[in-house]
């Protein structure tokens, strides 16, 4: 557990008013809330420690205590000290919560004042912080709608996943993110979606592109080959005289397009065209006539 | 017009506490909008999220109408950008994968 410093979070001296001590976390704040830095991680984390020093260094108490303790805290004793006073206060803990605090306060700042002992700031009824998620899928994963469980801060949530969703998609889960501040609503939940794709598909939006071989034979003469889609194999008539690179386009054998259900992209299919390889003398011999006839 | 989609400014400044100026400034600043269907003025239940966020730049941070009235237009080109991006980046995994 390392000690914090919170004067030198906030920026300002230890013996510091009151009122500087507000004007530096508002100065703060407004730099790293997390209305202002959407996404952002680390302005996130950056927002709490702030909070957590201004919770601290604003209440004359609070920071009392802190300063008592915190000038002696390489001090064995004092560490012991500071120990039994989270015994103490962790029996006055309430259930505030910040709506922006998602992993609570440091440890350092439990031990010192208990899991939750900071006071509310307003009356006013604030809904929940909202939480942000990640969920890795294969692509195969959302080329049908499903069902999924996922784990969020311990708490396990049954969601749908839509058929065709995008690598990078957010979806929001409604109410399933922080406790709002003073009985207020719960914030909600965003998941962004990775798409790993292992297929030999490549995606565009709700398009697939995908590149078959094809013997010279075929090509040139024409013939009948199966293919393979995502949902299976289909058969194609090749035309004669098709030439290498050319791209031919199977409707509605795409992906699913996102939140239309039955509705699906096409696959684009380029041929391309293997040259027959270790010819024979009779191959050569006859490959050399047929130059000569054009 | 469908009623439960909206709500008083009067009940809703109530709940959370702020002057219903505060509410009307938004809204001559364009931030959000008031509905003009219904007797009383009211707004979009749709809308209190984002009206949530604007109380808190005011009354948490400080942040006067004018402020926030820029910050959002930031916030909504950094939301386009993102989208950009995110749009971009599809598309060079796509041309990433080509052999």
């Amino acid at each position: 557990m390392a000690f914090i410093d919170y004067y030198k979070v906030l920026g300002i001296p230890k013996d510091a008013t009151e009122q500087a001590i507000k004007k530096a976390y508002r100065k703060m704040a407004r730099k790293y809330h997390p209305d202002l830095n959407p996404n952002d991680k680390t302005a996130e984390q950056k927002f709490k420690e702030i909070n957590e020093a201004n919770e601290v260094l604003s209440h004359p108490e609070n920071r009392k205590k802190y300063d008592a303790h915190g000038k002696d805290w390489k001090d064995a004793d004092a560490y012991n000290q500071a120990r039994q006073q989270q015994g103490q206060n962790r029996n006055y803990q309430q259930q505030g919560s910040s709506q922006f605090d998602q992993g609570g306060f440091s440890d350092f700042f439990e031990s010192m004042f208990g899991g939750g002992s900071r006071s509310s700031r307003s009356q006013a009824r604030f809904r929940g912080q909202d939480f942000n998620a990640e969920l890795q899928l294969d692509l195969k994963d959302v080329y049908t709608s499903h069902k999924r469980t996922l784990t969020v801060n311990g708490k396990n949530i049954r969601m749908t996943i839509p058929a065709g969703v995008e690598n990078g998609q957010v979806i929001k889960i409604t109410g399933h993110g922080g406790p709002g501040a003073n009985n207020g609503p719960k914030g909600d939940l965003f998941i962004t979606f990775t798409i790993n794709n292992n297929t030999p598909f490549k995606r565009d939006k709700a398009n697939l592109y995908a590149t078959v071989d094809l013997d010279l034979y075929t090509a040139l003469l024409g013939g009948d080959i199966t293919v393979n889609t995502f949902d299976g194999k289909v058969k194609l008539t090749v035309k004669p005289e098709t030439q290498n690179g050319a791209r031919l386009k199977l409707k509605g054998k795409g992906f699913p397009v996102y939140k239309k259900a039955d509705t699906f992209g096409d696959l684009f299919i380029t041929y391309d065209i293997k040259m027959p390889t270790n010819l024979t003398e009779k191959e050569k011999e006859l490959f050399t006539e047929l130059s000569k006839l054009r | 017009m469908n009623t439960k989609n909206v709500i008083t400014i009067t009940e809703f400044c109530q709940h959370y506490d702020i002057p219903e100026s505060f509410i009307i400034s938004l809204s001559e600043f364009e931030l959000i909008e008031i509905s003009t269907e219904t007797e009383t003025p009211c707004i979009y239940v749709t809308e209190i999220q984002s009206i949530e966020k604007l109380i808190r730049f005011h009354y948490e941070l400080d942040i006067n109408i004018e402020g926030i009235h820029a910050i959002t237009s930031l916030l909504n080109r950094v939301e386009q950008l993102q989208e950009n991006v995110k749009s971009l980046n599809n598309k060079l995994r796509f041309y990433e994968d080509v052999d």
